[in-house]
């Protein structure tokens, strides 16, 4: 007879364990080659013999400029990013069984856009890890690095007051990492699921 | 009822002057992955496109879209102007001979990802008593064509609303995939069958529905052949036999154009 641990152990090596990001776009006029775009956050996605999680990461606001070139439906759904796309969030969970990421990049495609998820691998010694927290911790990072990345792309910093704002910028990551350690202590379980909300301040 | 961008308008009078395009198209996956009924991709060149299909097919699905697009463009009604593409030679199994439909209006939104979003309730309310008259000849061009991939499907009614609400609504039908020769397999052109309005929450308004049949009706039947005609070969499996089917079915179907909408709106 085979003993749990066993058990557990032939499951976890059949499961691929992977974790995905998305961003999340507004294109402010797709009819143009470069359709500039609104960066509003990142999904992330895990799936792991421990965990099962979605994350996101969106900005808290948009700027008055940002707004300006909104029409009257994104005006009024992104009037607060964060809430618009916390619903969204947890309507894709109760539709999609997994890949939830790859489901919402199909659904939004035109204005409001979930780009195709980059999926990278979780090696099976960190997947396995008894703490899923320190597994959903290393992918947390990775969306703060993807949101940061994404900052630079955009905007070169020029003076110390704007790497002032920047460092003030991480605090925030900081704080939405905080949040989300705190909610995965709360839900220590084999699989589990839960939604992060996380911090972005505006622009510089 | 036609409020596209002003660089699709212009592009709308190329694609009805020359059917295929001589533009540097290139694909264009940074904008994301599309589905739907044959498959479709986003391209660029002057202006954003949607291309389709993806794969080879027995169905005309780019010729459909063409057509259309064309005969919509001659009413005029909001269907997005389509070029046809030569994409050359491929050796991966895809498709060369596909339509691009363009992108009509900067910030498009599929009418049902937004409708019955609870935070924009009083202005999908508002949206909805704009949309009436467009939709409601919509329906008339749909039931010409014998569109079947309407029927509240979420993602084939595209709109934009101008934060002054005295700015006409944006909106444009789009995916002709599914119509003509593909709902004609015999001869069910010869039917009365009448696709559903797109949205049935939407007030239909019989005066738009008279006024659109009438001008359907009134379209030179030589408009109707050249439309046809002028698609290239290549575009078409079978094309002798699938354009005579074309040509027949949608001058039938303009003849009996009041006849099929009785059998679901009382005009």
């Amino acid at each position: 007879m085979q003993s749990r641990s066993e058990l557990g152990d032939t499951s976890m090596k059949r499961e691929r364990s992977w974790m995905a990001i998305s961003a999340i776009q507004y294109r402010t006029d797709l009819v143009a080659p470069d359709s500039p775009q609104i960066d509003l956050g990142f999904l992330l996605e895990i799936k792991a013999p421990t965990a099962t999680v979605l994350a996101m990461m969106v900005r808290k606001s948009l700027t008055a400029k940002e707004t300006e070139s909104l029409d009257a439906i994104a005006r009024t759904q992104l009037s607060d990013p964060a809430k618009y796309l916390e619903a969204e969030c947890s309507k894709a969970l109760a539709t999609f069984e997994g890949n939830v990421l790859e489901h919402l990049s199909r659904e939004y495609v035109w204005a409001f856009t979930v780009t195709a998820p980059h999926q990278k691998d979780i090696p099976t010694k960190v997947a396995n890890l008894k703490r899923p927290e320190t597994l959903v911790t290393r992918a947390i990072e990775w969306l703060v690095r993807e949101v940061e990345k994404t900052e630079q792309a955009d905007h070169d910093v020029k003076s110390s007051a704007e790497r002032a704002a920047r460092r003030r910028l991480g605090a925030g990551h900081r704080r939405a990492l905080g949040r989300f350690t705190s909610t995965s202590r709360a839900s220590r379980r084999r699989d589990y699921s839960c939604r992060v909300t996380g911090e972005l301040e505006l622009r510089i | 009822m036609r409020y596209f961008d002003e660089r699709v308008d212009r592009f709308a009078d190329q694609c009805r002057r020359q059917p295929v395009t001589q533009e540097p198209w290139r694909l264009r996956p940074d904008l994301g992955t599309l589905s739907g009924a044959a498959s479709s991709y986003w391209v660029s060149a002057s202006i954003v496109g949607v291309a389709k299909p993806l794969k080879p097919d027995n169905c005309p699905f780019a010729a459909h879209e063409k057509i259309a697009s064309d005969l919509a463009y001659d009413l005029p009604l909001p269907v997005p102007p389509v070029t046809l593409w030569d994409r050359g030679p491929l050796s991966t199994g895809d498709c060369q001979y596909v339509s691009i439909s363009a992108v009509p209006f900067p910030q498009p939104r599929e009418w049902g990802k937004i409708n019955g979003d609870p935070t924009l309730r009083s202005l999908t309310d508002s949206i909805r008593r704009r949309m009436s008259s467009a939709m409601s000849a919509m329906l008339v061009f749909d039931a010409w064509v014998h569109n079947t991939d309407h029927d509240n499907h979420p993602g084939n009614l595209l709109v934009s609303a101008d934060p002054d609400e005295t700015s006409p609504l944006r909106f444009a039908y789009i995916d002709y995939s599914y119509s003509m020769n593909h709902s004609w397999p015999n001869n069910e052109w010869s039917g009365v069958s009448c696709p559903p309005p797109y949205d049935r929450h939407v007030p239909v308004n019989t005066d738009v529905i008279r006024e659109t049949a009438q001008r359907v009706q009134e379209l030179p039947e030589a408009n109707i052949r050249e439309i046809i005609e002028r698609i290239p070969a290549e575009y078409v499996s079978d094309p002798d036999q699938s354009k005579r089917k074309l040509v027949t079915g949608l001058l039938d179907r303009q003849r009996r154009i009041t006849e099929i909408l009785r059998t679901r709106h009382a005009i």
